[in-house]
């Protein structure tokens, strides 16, 4: 069950981390509506998804509105801060959100694999 | 024959309030009888028991065939309402709406499929085993179909007062920064600057290309939030959608749109989420009263550290500050209500909060004391008025209507969960969705105070709905009674939700006319209107035009001293009233807009006749000339000082 749950939280941070990838491949082709709804996506889920994998995570529904709310807060403080400077490069920003959460989800998934391959060694 | 059809119809319309009510009032009964508890036919979420027997092959392959036909089949009302949506879309035109809006004009394969999606929606809720992934398609279909038909199928962005934010994001979007001086989008930037980085990265240039669409984005997020709070304090699944529905299916006020609300909204609802789950704490709570409604079990331990925690609700709070400006007033009282219920704990972020919420009104507050009558009455009763409009009285009060019942089953649903010994924690949502309605002592909101009252105690209202529905003592009757009321809801909320679509949908020339008007006007020039109705300021240019002084729908005619001059088409009083709003050397317009027309006839300003009667005196006097013209649009130049 514990490898089973494991596996399932490392897919997930699989999938965000393909997220990531998808919007910025999309962003630079322009493909519209995809573009805007990959970007979309991403911006509402990202962020807050691997904050929570740093925070702990609870039920699945409450972890999906955390993510939900965490993201918008981030995303919303970024660009308040950019235009705030006057430093206004968006992409640069998002880039750099997107190089730390890709970082936190990688760490998460390394660390669901530990846990998994100790919880083998133990058993 | 057509005089006995209509007197058929006549009879069938007095009726309609019986066949209405009377399945209501049953819902009330059921909410509020205790008797005859029975044991819960499953668990509330999670995997259904499964037997140990072995079966031959034979029968295990038929009894996986069996389940696959029967989830097949649970999710043909998920499909299948989709498909008859978009099929319904064709037959709908928004040119040929009637006095009750697009609530008479929807084609009947429409009604089918949110029919058919709520119908699916409840089985699936209250099946033995309840499938997450199921109940959430559900509840996306019927987002998709209420909050998406607008959006699929009209021209422009709907509000015009959607308008102003788009012109303020495409404004940071090419300054790249904000311009505090112009108006208070740019003091409060957080939403405007959110959404120019979003087209930035996205490559959608124009905000008016996608923000029709923010209705059903954050309707969906609202629902999300809404469906983990009422989890958070039922520790019920059912609850959490049932809750979900009936906020998605009750959200008359049509605030979803693109603008700072609904975003703050969902940020808001995330920091009541966080200080329920994480501050909350039934210790200290008065003896005497958890021996009345029965012992409240803790909380699960914290998965968050206490500094975590404060440090991201603050966070939280910080970011809703910098873009709302009535929202951190609302997650301030609610902190408070926890806090004064004795269930917050530390108390002090009540205070932390108060201070980030003052330390950003500060350097504001003479700007917003100068411009808006916010805080102009401590009298609620003047702060709640509603103004008379001449639309159909259901469509009017449609709205109320919705927010009483949610009120009267709340309070039905309340006393039901306390008789049965549910605890302290329905009383505490209780109080959170009475707490808005403090914001009536002392600020009018530009006359929308009662409106956000109703707004911000709906997702409270939604949660105790759905959990005296879901813990109704009867098993068999709780689908059937949360259907009822669904479907009771539903109807009032779709005439107040669609009634109002001939004002809300703006067409496209109206908009091409004020982009012509931004593009060409020199800069300080001043466009003025009748009425409220225009899609003002949608173009980035708008910041070097004259700023307007007062609300959001100013400047306008009528909302100045000498209205009633105007009324009667006195040209010296619009005159007057021109060199009153600008100084001598500006160039005034004066715009002319069918949309507008409607706004003042609807809301008893102008008449059609008399609206039609100040044009042709403005179209035939000397001092004016037609600047602009299109097919729903006229925009006149003053001429002189």
């Amino acid at each position: 069950m514990r490898a089973f749950l494991s596996d399932r939280r490392a897919a997930l941070d699989a999938a965000l981390i393909a997220l990531i990838g998808a919007a910025g491949v999309l962003s630079y082709l322009q493909i519209q509506p995809l573009s805007g709804l990959v970007v979309l996506l991403a911006m509402c889920v990202v962020p807050g998804a691997a904050f929570l994998t740093c925070a702990g995570a609870s039920d699945p529904l409450t972890s999906a509105a955390l993510a939900v709310g965490l993201s918008l807060a981030i995303d919303t403080a970024v660009a308040t801060a950019l235009a705030w400077s006057g430093w206004w490069h968006p992409e640069w920003a998002a880039l750099a959100v997107a190089t730390v959460t890709a970082g936190l989800l990688l760490t998460d998934i390394r660390r669901t694999r530990t846990d998994r391959s100790q919880a083998c060694a133990v058993s | 024959m057509r005089g006995l059809v209509s007197a058929r119809l006549r009879d069938a319309t007095r009726l309609l309030p019986i066949l209405w009510g009377l399945p209501m009032a049953l819902v009330c009964v059921l909410l509020i009888r205790g008797r005859g508890n029975e044991p819960e036919v499953a668990p509330a979420v999670g995997p259904a028991p499964r037997p140990h027997v072995a079966l031959p092959p034979a029968r295990q392959t038929r009894s996986t065939a069996r389940m696959l036909g029967a989830r097949a089949l649970a999710w043909l009302t998920v499909v299948a309402p989709l498909v008859l949506w978009s099929a319904s879309l064709s037959a709908i035109d928004l040119d040929q709406i009637g006095r009750y809006g697009l609530a008479a004009g929807l084609p009947a394969t429409w009604y089918a499929a949110l029919a058919i999606v709520l119908l699916g929606a409840v089985r699936t809720i209250f099946a033995p085993r309840l499938d997450a992934s199921l109940v959430a398609a559900h509840i996306v279909v019927a987002v998709v179909i209420v909050y998406a038909t607008i959006p699929a199928v009209a021209d422009m962005p709907q509000y015009a007062w959607t308008y102003k934010h788009i012109g303020v994001t495409k404004s940071i979007e090419q300054l790249g920064s904000v311009a505090p001086l112009v108006d208070i989008y740019h003091r409060w930037p957080g939403f405007f600057a959110l959404a120019a980085a979003f087209s930035r990265i996205s490559g959608l240039d124009d905000p008016a290309s996608y923000a029709a669409w923010a209705e059903p984005v954050f309707s969906l997020l609202g629902a999300v939030l809404v469906a983990a709070i009422a989890h958070t304090v039922s520790r019920d699944a059912r609850v959490a959608a049932v809750a979900a529905l009936f906020f998605v299916l009750t959200a008359w006020l049509a605030q979803s749109y693109f603008a700072p609300q609904p975003l703050a909204y969902v940020l808001g609802l995330t920091v009541m989420l966080v200080a329920l789950r994480e501050l909350t704490t039934y210790r200290r709570f008065p003896k005497w009263l958890l021996r009345r409604v029965g012992a409240q079990a803790e909380r699960a331990a914290s998965s968050w550290s206490r500094r975590r925690t404060l440090t991201v609700l603050l966070a939280l709070d910080a970011v809703v500050v910098v873009t709302h400006q009535l929202t951190p007033y609302m997650i301030l009282l609610s902190l408070l209500t926890l806090a004064v219920f004795g269930v917050l704990r530390p108390r002090w972020i009540v205070l932390a909060a108060a201070v980030l919420l003052v330390a950003y009104l500060v350097p504001n507050f003479g700007y917003v004391r100068d411009n808006f009558p916010l805080f102009a009455s401590v009298n609620p009763g003047e702060n709640a008025r509603v103004f008379d409009t001449t639309e159909p009285w259901l469509v009017a009060h449609a709205g109320g209507l919705v927010s009483g019942c949610m009120w009267i089953l709340a309070l039905l649903a309340t006393g039901g969960l306390l008789k049965r010994g549910g605890g302290v924690t329905p009383l505490m949502v209780l109080a959170l969705a009475i707490t808005p309605a403090f914001i009536l002592f002392g600020v009018k909101y530009g006359g929308e105070a009662s409106l956000r009252v109703h707004y911000f105690a709906a997702p409270w209202l939604a949660v105790l709905v759905a959990w005296g529905l879901a813990k109704l003592p009867r098993a068999r009757w709780r689908a059937v009674a949360t259907l009822v009321a669904l479907a009771g809801v539903t109807a009032l909320f779709l005439v107040a939700f669609f009634g109002r679509t001939a004002l809300n949908v703006i067409p496209r020339d109206e908009v091409q006319a004020s982009a012509y008007f931004y593009a060409r006007a020199e800069p300080r020039s001043l466009l003025v209107l009748v009425n409220p109705g225009f899609p003002m300021r949608g173009s980035a240019r708008y910041t070097l035009m004259r700023p307007a002084e007062g609300g959001d729908t100013s400047p306008n005619l009528m909302a100045r001293q000498n209205a009633q001059l105007v009324r009667r088409a006195s040209l010296p009083a619009v005159r007057a009233t021109l060199r009153q709003l600008a100084p001598t050397g500006t160039r005034r317009y004066l715009v002319f807009s069918r949309t507008q027309a409607r706004y003042a006839d609807v809301n008893r300003i102008l008449s059609f006749a008399e609206t039609r009667r100040l044009e042709d005196a403005v179209a035939r006097s000397p001092e004016f000339r037609l600047w602009y013209r299109s097919a729903n649009t006229r925009i006149f130049e003053a001429l002189g000082p």
